[in-house]
């Protein structure tokens, strides 16, 4: 390939399977889309939420997505901002990828409100002070920034790019820092309340975002059959491994802080111990399937060379934040507030015990929907736009971090 | 880039922005005016507090005006709340709900308050 | 069109559209001018309530019955569902089983209330007179208020309403949330929450509610008397509802 320059081309996507692929997706979309509006016709109780658990499934699928697209952010700007220039190749994907994931985001937010229809109002009237009154302001102005990076990659200016790459991995971080601190800043609640959720957002941003962007490079070139380098993969693998370091070490940090103080006992209990859904989701789904078991295989020199392998641990990772989203938002309101503490408390409203909280059908099909309505955008995009390469593969000018060639 | 896609895009979209307007005006017949509202002036012959052009267009916004002020900063029986409207226009379905229908308008004030 | 056809059509336009939007303010305005000022809440007032958990009697549910009956707040039969404006509670110190009390609990007014900091579009804001409240037409029902009250006193409308029991106040509409007014619409009338009165009316007695700013009001003379709690003082919202007894 010669240096510096990438040809990007539509795919042409009209095999039956691509069709087939849409359809699916399309499908997905609207049963997504239907459930959203049950729940706008019927009321919420058609969903898992209740009173003592008033947020649910949209919004852990929310922040997942939001996660997803930061992530996807900082690696499309790896290339033009970390002079990470092998991986120039799939930045337009990347960042049109953040840009969907963000809408889909941002829909799964919307839809979930229980007036979806005073859509406009907050626009009219804002509260500085509130978390999610300044986020809508991020996230609208980050959606604009995918955008106009991408225009200025697909007409490669190459200044405004890098200019642009900057002020979206700035725009990322502080994104999910404030996606964070919705539920950081909670008071009432002890297992939100911590200095540490906008960090460890960012973290958990980084690792399921370049899990997803594994992912969905290698099917991309597979079912295009364009020409994929698989030490491309293998660099992100190990990005992805050391991400996982840092997203444990949050999740270490957290978890001990909180288990050392004698009034955290019970709390922690209940999460770690307990042996319930809950500290399954914790252990099997966060801690395994999203940190150990991945960071294994990636490490692992059997393994972490093998590009099945590590579209495995990419699997498991994206999975694995998804878990560790539930347990950021469901436990923290399953447990009882502590109104009289030192006190038992029994009430008609379910005081004092703990709350039930188990996802919906109407719910998984709102999560699934707007999950998929990415990919259906997005699979649409390549179609219409230049977006995919027509290879990609590491320059040989580019010094080879980690040694190896094909194999 | 698929100028044609883009194209099919687009009219696909207002397609489906316009199907609720055409489903609508192919179920009224599409050119059948509904008959004007007729209101009968209310017994007593009293007169409303604003001429019925003004209040005919400005009605909502007064309303709305009312209520913010009555829900954030307690007033108490404003001059234009709608209960002094209730003393002449006494039916909603006589009075309000004609006019609303005509135009096709639903205000979800009804939905919570109770107006009869 | 040349640049300064453009332009000069532009700011016609501008002025067309300032005009048209203007206009009819200008005569709501002059028509708002006219109306009288007073009656409307003033910072003169700070509305907060005592209750005496020693008077409160286990099995009383007056003061719940009555807020159910004046406010409308909604019963669907389902204890997921329900609505709460004040519900009782019974405690039990850890320590001490035998010392049990019971307490009705509400939205406490807090003084700086959490709710409201993290209400996106303000729909949840604080009256002149401290009343906490909820400005439903705006509210887009986003719950995040109700992750953020400590005291779980706000509950979400999870279905319509049919019925009004008091057709003074509205009925519920889905989508918003929902919690204790003090009866903001009985103090501008002059009268007392609904809970008070009924609490009043069976003989209990164990509710005082009044002017906290006013040094003479009988519910200033109890919290000088008594020092009755807020709940959780520690969080530094200021309730403004005390607990004797607890
Ligand atoms: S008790 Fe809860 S709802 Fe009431 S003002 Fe305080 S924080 Fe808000
Ligand atoms: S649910 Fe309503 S009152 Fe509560 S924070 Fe959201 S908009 Fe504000």
């Amino acid at each position: 390939m010669a240096k510096g320059k990438i040809t990007y081309s539509t795919i042409r996507g009209d095999s039956p399977g691509y069709y087939a692929l849409v359809c699916v997706l399309g499908a997905l979309s609207l049963a997504g889309f239907g459930s959203a509006f049950m729940m706008f016709s019927q009321g919420h109780y058609i969903t898992g939420m209740t009173n003592a658990v008033p947020w649910g499934l949209p919004i852990v699928i929310a922040i997942y997505l939001i996660g997803l697209s930061a992530g996807s952010l900082v690696l499309s700007a790896l290339s033009s901002v970390f002079g990470k220039t092998e991986f120039k190749a799939f930045s337009r994907m990347a960042s049109l990828l953040a840009a969907l994931l963000m809408i889909s985001a941002l829909i799964s937010i919307v839809l979930d409100w229980g007036k979806p229809e005073r859509i406009l109002v907050p626009f009219f009237s804002i509260n500085p002070r509130s978390m999610f009154s300044l986020n809508g302001m991020l996230y609208s102005a980050y959606i604009t920034i995918c955008f106009v990076y991408l225009w200025a990659m697909f007409n490669e200016k190459e200044k405004l790019v890098k200019i642009i790459g900057f002020t979206a991995v700035f725009w990322a971080v502080l994104v999910h820092s404030g996606t964070g601190a919705i539920f950081g800043f909670v008071g009432a609640r002890e297992l939100f309340h911590s200095p540490l959720l906008p960090p460890s957002f960012i973290a958990a941003a980084l690792s399921s975002g370049t899990a997803l962007m594994i992912m969905v490079l290698y099917f991309t070139f597979r079912f295009t059959g364009r020409k994929l380098d698989e030490e491309l993969l293998r660099r992100l693998g190990f990005y992805l491994a050391m991400f996982i370091i840092v997203v444990a070490y949050f999740v270490f940090i957290e978890n001990i802080t909180r288990s050392y103080w004698p009034s955290n006992y019970a709390m922690q209990k209940f999460l770690l111990l307990s042996g319930n859904k809950y500290s399954l989701i914790f252990w099997l789904g966060m801690v395994g399937c999203g940190l150990v078991f991945p960071f294994v295989i990636l490490i692992n020199p059997a393994t972490g060379k093998s590009v099945r392998w590590i579209l495995v641990a990419s699997a498991l990772v994206v999975t694995g934040v998804l878990a560790e989203r539930y347990t950021i938002v469901i436990p923290g309101q399953v447990l009882p507030l502590e109104i009289f503490p030192g006190m038992n408390v029994t009430s008609d409203f379910q005081d004092g015990q703990i709350n039930d909280y188990s996802i919906s059908l109407a719910e998984t099909l709102y999560g699934l929907g707007l999950t998929s309505l990415v990919f259906f955008l997005y699979v649409l995009a390549l179609k219409f736009f230049e977006l995919m390469p027509e290879e990609a593969v590491i320059a040989s000018d580019i010094p080879d971090t980690s040694g190896t060639g094909k194999n | 880039m698929g100028g044609k896609g883009a194209i099919a895009i687009v009219v696909a979209l207002i397609g489906l922005i316009a199907a609720p307007l055409l489903y609508t005006a192919a179920g009224n017949g599409l050119f059948n005016k509904p008959p004007k509202p007729e209101l009968t002036l209310p017994a007593g012959g009293g007169k409303c507090i604003e001429p019925t052009e003004f209040m005919r267009k400005n009605h909502m916004t007064l309303l709305v005006h009312v209520r913010d002020d009555i829900v954030r900063n307690g007033a108490h029986k404003p001059k234009y709340h709608i209960e002094h409207c209730k003393t002449c226009h006494t039916k909603r379905a006589e009075f309000c709900d004609k006019c609303h229908n005509y135009v096709g308008v639903k205000p979800e004030c009804f939905d919570c308050h109770y107006l009869p | 069109m040349s640049e300064l056809d453009r332009r000069i059509f532009l700011k016609l336009g501008a002025a067309a559209v300032i005009g048209t939007t203007l206009a009819p303010g200008i005569t709501l305005f002059q028509a708002f001018a006219q109306d009288e000022t007073e009656g409307r809440t003033s910072s003169k007032d700070r509305w907060g309530m005592v209750i005496d958990t020693n008077k409160c009697t286990a099995d009383c549910t007056e003061c719940t019955a009555a807020c159910r009956t004046e406010n409308n707040v909604p019963l669907f039969g389902d204890p997921r569902y329900d609505g709460h404006w004040i519900r009782k509670v019974t405690v039990t110190p850890k320590t001490d089983g035998a010392h049990s009390r019971s307490l009705p609990l509400l939205c406490n007014h807090c003084e700086h209330p959490p709710c409201q900091h993290v209400c996106p579009v303000a729909a949840t804001f604080t009256r002149e007179d401290g009343i906490v409240m909820i400005d439903k037409h705006r509210c887009i029902g986003c719950r995040y208020c109700m992750i953020a009250c400590p005291y779980k006193a706000r509950t979400f409308v999870f279905k319509n309403t049919e019925k009004w029991s008091n057709p003074d106040v509205p009925k519920r509409g889905k989508g918003v949330v929902e919690k204790c007014t003090f009866c903001a619409h009985r103090i501008d009338k002059g009268q007392i929450p609904s809970c008070v009165e009924a609490c009043n009316k069976s003989g209990e007695k164990a509710m005082v509610f009044g002017n906290l700013n006013d040094p003479n009001s009988e519910i200033v003379q109890y919290i000088r008397e008594h020092a009755p709690k807020g709940l959780r003082e520690d969080l530094g919202l200021e309730p403004k509802v005390f607990y004797k007894g607890i």
